[in-house]
């Protein structure tokens, strides 16, 4: 087809036409508020910068690229000619690659830009969106606006509430700012970074698992999306007893030989080789009837520089072979892991245990007690769950690649088909339980946790193997 | 019958005189059964040359005839048995080149149909004429029922109803076997001319008969090109197990009267509705509902039980009664209201924990009477929908009771009201609509609305729509005329047609109705509709689109009202034809009702107003789904909201915007709880009672859908259309041929010319040999005689939308019959794009 | 296909049969006048009956011949090129199948009567 000049000049015009369109679909018309779209963050930082006096900045510290690093650099230089520019350095849970962050922070500090590094909490006492905020002379809000889904725009806005919102939040955080100095997490796991990992990972490798037997993927897969908010029973809550316990064990010893039964991640191996401390080089063994969280342990302790070893087994059904092809162990680490089984199942997992471990080797174990019989999972409670994960992650589902809403639909799916056995009884009978299979209790504590779908208690175990069995 | 041939003598048999003299022996035959009259099919005879065989050529004018040939050997036969002639050019036509059955076999006979009661029942009745309008529109008509359902009396009785309109119809009991086929053609043959055809075909109980009948069907359409319907019965589990031999049949469902007295049939209904939800209502609520009396009957009759968990007394249906078929049986007849309708209502009367309760069943365990994905597709988060919007009714009435006026704002008073109807808040909602129908004034007929002492709080929101649109205007350049920039628009008629709009959609859903203003307002919009149809300004989509939902609300369609029709007409047209749509619709006043949410409000207007918009309606909710990351951010909850209606009620997968759903009702409570304030965002006042508005229409809606898909035959058994036609557009469904179908239909001509010459050429081979001496021929035949039956059947199927069965068929004949590239310049395209 | 179809489709084409049907007529031909000239003593019985033999043989395959080519002929007339090859094969046997068995024992006869002759052959010297 051919055009004549004027036509392809009218082509033209139309095509001008539709950018204004476009521009005007972002930018609006409210005379209070600017918006741009996300790659003018670069222009956006080049005139501002040149006409602020005090900036207060609150930076996300996930996944930086060239664009954001450019934006830390536009202001630093905008420092060194005087500027008055303060920045929080917001880590958020899960990204404990300190790295990039305390080198941005030792190149403001040469800037004289006033720095600080805030490591926020798992669920953040007030909720902070992980978003850039610049906070120019108390008089323009200069922060990024998510969707639930595209790419993030980037707004000015000079109305009153935005501005005093933002005043409001950077206050908290900036009297805080000591305080959340010095809490990193006690465990330094790259949650973001793998979780979007074993995500993917899971579609492919899952196959079967004691909570369902065609496939584990909707349970694997989502995990540690749901850790990262702090939706699911892991060793985080018990945090305090495994780091006291797990240190006593394995300090002290040159190469002590560790078990872990049971892992929908790498969490307990973050647990054991911190508690391991320098100069102690434990053999730590994987065990679990799924590939998925295998592969996620043997990742995690190549980063941490260590190799351990890793069985694809079904501690029920191939626990006896198992025992019998390897050298007793020292210590074995399972986290919540006995109500997984009805109790027939579980007795087996025990008595595998106790054939695992050489004499005088011990168990810690955490086990949900249910005083009384467990109830199937309401339908309220389920969307509850779904309704707090929401609440928890709308202010940083955009550190993650997952959409938000398949985000949101997994964890639905998690809270409906999880279950928990709840035939082990109470604390007593867990305790008992563990007796007649010929352990002796050396240490037990209950503790209240918020649970998943509702509050629960746990009881917390260490357990060494009897000279006689008490049965 | 045979005179002439027997005077011939037996001598003379095979001879060519003899062959004549048969030949107008089976002439006569035809004329005596015609009595006179012209025939339907013409049967001429002539000796067949070289041969001793007799030629028929069975003809309808201006069409080739179909030659058939009669062995001497034949012949003789049928004249040693007194064989109706007819019979014997039936069983030729039916055989084709292949022997004819054994000569005591080839005798016919008329098929009668069964006896039809004098005085028909109302369902009966009804499913006649459903038979009928069936026929009007489709050549293939099955009658689906159970046994015993009065299927062969209606398709009787509207064979008869075709006949008294001018049409001829055929009987066929599939119970004489082998003999259907040539039956169809022997009562053809005896048939004078008429216009349309009707076959009867019934018991179809043995699949090889009916498939030989529907084939001879088939080819007697192709052949003399006759306006030829079939009508047949089946069972509903014949059907659903024979979707290729019923894939293209109309399908006419025999619905079972519920043989109870009529006001017995009623609150059956209203049980049954309940029952798709799997709720087993309050005896309070049933009482309250119902007389005693009737309930009590129902009891005796076992059709309702009483059962009583934790204290409380419901009403469980009985054992035998399926509440899916009870409310499909009854579903459009007069006075049976939606079963969504009936379940929003139960649900409201009676109250947030006896809503919960079977919701919560729903939630976890899914729909009874549905199987795998079904069972729990749509259940989701009913449970929590219902408890949130029963809080953020809470919510609503403690605000209404302190604030009635929402401090002079009526816009908000209006949306608020309208949650209070919604929900069913009488108290509440008769202290807001006072305040209402005391501020406005709008009971004379023609005049907009206006403010009784003093403008209401809400109007200076039109000034910062003003000054959206001038900066707008600034950003876009002069693209509209003086009279509707920004500067020229006059803000107090532009607030006053909206809130013609808003009042409309109050008094249409009010509790206490105001006939006398709600008929001020009807002549009002009469009055203030442009000729082409949009309200003022032109340059506001929303604002036509308010008024259409105002409309609507007040009970009014595109069928029904000349205003919705011009208004939705005008939505539709495109800009450059002065209408308002350009792929979607733009607000036109900047960041106040952006694109997405003036799109949400004219989709919703179109699809509740019943406007025939499919395509445009189908492009504009994807482009809104596109924008997703536009209407989920923070501080566009008025867009959310819009955009979550346009999804459910316009989108092919709703259910996606359950999840958002929830979303925004737990925004709702909040906002509610934490105190409403105006943090200087467009409609920042209207957010939170707009938002509780539409969540209470979005709940009744997602339970009305949830509702009717329950009484929509399950997928497996009742899926005709091919899943690849995504997104399901509201209007017809199938491919869009390109880049016509008369091009379609000339292409397809041409594979049908070429098959012809195949078949002819083949045809005139096997006429000299013996039956069965040239069997590689004959399957030549046979597959290229198949071909061109079907290339003739997908000709016809063709149409501006066509099923994608259809079309992949017509291009794999196409590939076999002329090698690929013979459809070079042919496409077809659906939303998704071109193939 | 059954033998004795295979027989059929092998017969030889009316081409080969006529170019047989020559040379026998001409040989037959040849020996009655060069024995009716030349010095060997005039026509005898046995030459004659020779002669006879060969010119029998000759019309016979002729006729065979000819009914082979009229069943190609007719089966020509058949043919088309829209049918595939099998199919115009089975035309062709169609159009021979009536006529061959009859085609069979003329080319039989007319090799017999060729046969005597030439077993004469010696006896005439």
């Amino acid at each position: 087809m051919s055009v004549t000049a004027d036509a392809a000049g009218e082509l033209l015009t139309a095509a001008r036409e539709a950018l204004g369109s476009y521009y005007l679909g972002v930018t609006g018309t409210d005379d209070q508020v600017v918006r741009l779209p996300e790659g003018a963050a670069a222009d956006l930082a080049r005139v501002l910068a040149d006409r602020a006096g005090t900036v207060r900045q609150i930076v996300p510290c996930s996944g930086w690229q060239d664009a954001d690093l450019f934006l830390l650099m536009a202001w630093r230089q905008r420092a060194a000619r005087g500027a008055r520019v303060h920045r929080l350095y917001l880590v958020p849970y899960g990204n404990p690659d300190m790295t990039p962050v305390l080198r941005e922070r030792d190149l403001d500090r040469d800037s004289r830009i006033d720095a600080h590094l805030l490591h926020l909490e798992v669920i953040p006492r007030a909720p902070v969106p992980m978003t850039h905020t610049w906070l120019i002379d108390e008089d323009v809000v200069v922060f990024e606006e998510h969707g639930d889904t595209g790419p993030a725009g980037w707004v000015v806005s000079r109305r009153p509430e935005d501005v005093r919102a933002a005043l409001d939040r950077w206050q908290q955080l900036w009297t805080n700012r000591h305080a959340l100095a010095h809490r990193p997490p006690h465990l330094a796991e790259p949650l973001l970074e793998s979780a979007d990992m074993l995500h993917s990972l899971a579609r492919v490798a899952c196959t079967g698992h004691y909570v369902d037997p065609v496939s584990c993927a909707w349970y694997h897969g989502i995990w540690q999306y749901l850790r990262l908010f702090d939706m699911v029973s892991s060793p985080n809550w018990h945090i305090g007893f495994y780091s006291e316990v797990l240190r006593e064990q394995l300090r002290g010893r040159a190469e002590p030989r560790v078990l872990i039964t049971g892992a929908a991640d790498y969490g307990m191996l973050a647990c054991v080789l911190n508690a391991a401390g320098p100069g102690v080089a434990p053999d730590v063994h994987v065990l679990d009837v799924c590939l998925t969280p295998l592969l996620a342990n043997r990742w995690y302790a190549r980063r941490r520089g260590t190799e351990i070893t890793t069985h694809n087994v079904d501690f029920v059904r191939a626990g006896e072979q198992f025992v019998e092809e390897q050298e007793p162990f020292d210590l074995i680490v399972s986290d919540a892991f006995l109500t997984r089984f009805p109790s027939d199942d579980a007795a087996t997992v025990v008595e595998n245990w106790r054939r695992l471990l050489r004499p005088g080797g011990q168990v810690v174990t955490t086990v949900r007690i249910y005083e009384e019989a467990g109830a199937a999972a309401g339908a309220t409670l389920v969307t509850e769950y779904g309704m707090r994960l929401y609440e928890r992650a709308k202010n940083s589902f955009w550190l993650l690649r997952i959409d938000f809403t398949e985000l949101l639909s997994a964890a639905h799916h998690y809270a409906k088909r999880m279950r928990s056995s709840d035939q082990l009884g109470g604390a007593d009978q867990v305790l008992d339980f563990l007796r007649r299979h010929g352990f002796e209790v050396v240490r037990s504590e209950t503790a209240s946790v918020a649970g998943e779908l509702a509050g629960c208690d746990y009881l917390r175990i260490v357990c060494r193997v009897a000279a006689e069995r008490s049965d | 019958m045979w005179e002439r041939a027997a005077r011939a003598g037996p001598g003379a048999t095979g001879s060519p005189a003899w062959l004549r003299a048969a030949g107008e022996d089976i002439r006569a035959a035809q004329a005596e059964a015609l009595g006179g009259t012209e025939p339907l099919l013409t049967v001429q005879c002539g000796l067949a040359g070289g041969t001793s065989a007799l030629e028929v050529r069975v003809t309808v004018p201006g069409r080739p005839p179909v030659l058939l040939v009669l062995a001497a050997a034949d012949l003789r036969a049928a004249v040693f048995r007194g064989t109706d002639p007819l019979a014997l050019v039936a069983h030729a036509f039916v055989a084709r080149d292949r022997p004819l059955p054994p000569a005591d076999q080839l005798g016919l006979a008329p098929h009668a149909p069964p006896r039809i009661p004098a005085a028909p029942d109302a369902a009966g009745a009804d499913l006649a004429a459903r038979i009928t309008a069936a026929l009007a529109a489709k050549l293939d008509v099955v009658v689906v029922g159970d046994e015993g359902s009065g299927k062969a009396v209606s398709a009787a009785r509207a064979a008869r109803l075709f006949a008294a309109e001018g049409g001829a119809a055929v009987w066929i009991d599939l119970r004489s076997g082998a003999k259907s086929p040539p039956t169809v053609v022997w009562e053809l043959l005896r048939l004078p001319r008429h216009d349309r055809v009707l076959v009867v075909v019934s018991r179809r109980a043995l699949v090889a008969g009916f498939q030989d009948t529907r084939t001879i069907i088939s080819r007697l359409r192709h052949a003399f090109d006759l306006d030829l319907r079939l009508l047949t019965t089946d069972t509903p589990s014949a059907v659903a197990a024979m979707p290729a031999l019923y894939g293209f049949y109309e399908q006419v469902p025999v619905r079972q009267p519920v043989a109870m007295p009529g006001q017995d049939a009623a609150v059956m209904y209203w049980f049954a509705c309940l029952g798709l939800f799997g709720i087993q209502p309050l005896v309070a609520v049933a009482d309250r509902r119902y007389h005693p009396e009737q309930l009590h009957r129902l009891q005796q009759r076992e059709l309702i039980h009483l059962t009583a968990v934790d204290g409380k007394v419901y009403y469980r249906l009985g054992a035998g009664v399926t509440p899916t078929a009870l409310v499909a049986g009854q579903a459009g007849l007069p006075g049976r209201a939606p079963p969504g309708e009936l379940i929003w209502a139960y649900l409201k009367m009676a109250g947030a924990d006896a809503g919960r309760a079977p919701l919560e069943q729903l939630d976890l365990v899914g729909f009874p009477g549905r199987d795998g994905h079904a069972r729990v597709e749509g259940s989701r988060n009913l449970t929590f929908s219902w408890e949130l919007l029963y809080r953020l009714g809470e919510q609503l009435d403690r605000y209404c009771a302190t604030n009635p006026d929402w401090d002079d704002n009526v816009g908000a008073a209006v949306f608020a009201a309208e949650a209070l109807a919604e929900l069913g808040h009488a108290e509440q909602w008769r202290r807001v609509a006072e305040f209402v129908r005391g501020r406005l004034s709008y009971d004379v007929p023609g005049e907009l609305p206006r403010a009784t002492g003093g403008p209401t709080l809400e109007e200076g929101d039109f000034e910062r729509i003003q000054a959206n649109m001038i900066a707008e205007d600034l950003f876009l350049g002069g693209r509209w005329p003086a009279s509707l920039l920004g500067t020229g628009v006059d803000k107090a008629r532009f607030h006053s047609t909206w809130m013609l709009g808003v009042l409309l959609g109050f008094e249409g859903s009010a509790l206490e109705r105001s006939d006398g203003r709600l008929d001020a307002l009807l002549a009002t919009a009469e009055h203030h509709c442009a000729p082409d149809g949009h309200f003022y300004p032109r340059r506001v989509p929303w604002v036509t689109a308010r008024v259409v939902l105002g409309l609507c609300g007040a009970g009014l369609t595109y069928a029904t009202h000349d205003v919705v029709r011009r208004a939705c007409d005008w939505l539709v047209r495109p800009v450059r034809e002065g209408g308002a749509y350009a792929e979607w619709w733009k607000g036109g006043t900047g960041s106040w009702n952006r694109d997405e949410a003036t799109t949400a409000m004219c989709v919703v207007a179109l699809l509740r107003a019943g406007a025939p918009a499919g395509e445009e309606v189908g492009k504009a909710v994807v482009w809104l789904r596109s924008r997703v990351g536009e209407w989920t951010r923070p501080g566009r909850e008025i867009d959310l909201a819009l955009a979550l209606e346009a999804i459910l009620l316009g989108a092919h997968d709703w259910r996606s915007s359950y999840g958002r759903l929830l979303n925004l009702l737990s925004w709702a409570n909040e906002e509610f709880r934490g105190g409403l304030r105006d943090l200087g965002l467009p409609e920042g006042t209207l957010r939170a009672p707009f938002a509780a508005a539409q969540l209470a229409a979005l709940v009744r809606v997602a339970v009305s859908r949830e509702a009717a898909a329950l009484v929509e035959p399950a997928p497996a058994a009742a899926e005709r259309r091919p899943a690849r036609l995504e997104p399901r557009l509201p209007a017809t469904a199938g491919m869009r041929l390109r880049p016509s179908v008369t091009h379609w239909r000339e292409v397809t001509r041409q594979i049908e010319e070429q098959l012809e010459g195949q078949v002819q050429r083949r045809r005139a081979v096997l006429r000299r040999a013996a039956p069965g001496g040239m069997p590689v021929v004959q399957a030549a035949y046979d597959q290229y005689t198949a071909q061109l039956a079907l290339c003739r059947e997908l000709r016809e199927k063709l149409r501006e939308r066509t099923p994608i069965e259809v079309i992949e068929r017509l291009v794999e004949l196409g590939d076999t019959v002329c090698g690929t590239g013979w459809n070079g310049g042919l496409s077809y395209d659906d939303e998704a794009g071109p193939r | 296909m059954t033998t004795w179809d295979r027989w059929v489709a092998r017969l030889p084409a009316p081409g080969l049969l006529n170019f047989l049907a020559g040379l026998f007529a001409g040989t037959g031909i040849n020996l009655l006048t060069s024995s009716a000239v030349g010095d060997g003593g005039g026509l005898s019985a046995l030459t004659v009956l020779d002669s006879i033999a060969w010119v029998l043989g000759a019309a016979l395959v002729t006729v065979a011949a000819t009914m082979l080519q009229n069943a190609e002929a007719e089966a020509a007339l058949l043919d088309s090129p829209m049918f595939e090859e099998p199919e115009r094969r089975e035309i062709r046997m169609h159009q021979r199948r009536p006529i061959a068995r009859r085609a069979v024992l003329l080319i039989l006869g007319g090799l017999l009567s060729v046969i005597l002759a030439v077993v004469l052959l010696p006896f005439l010297a």
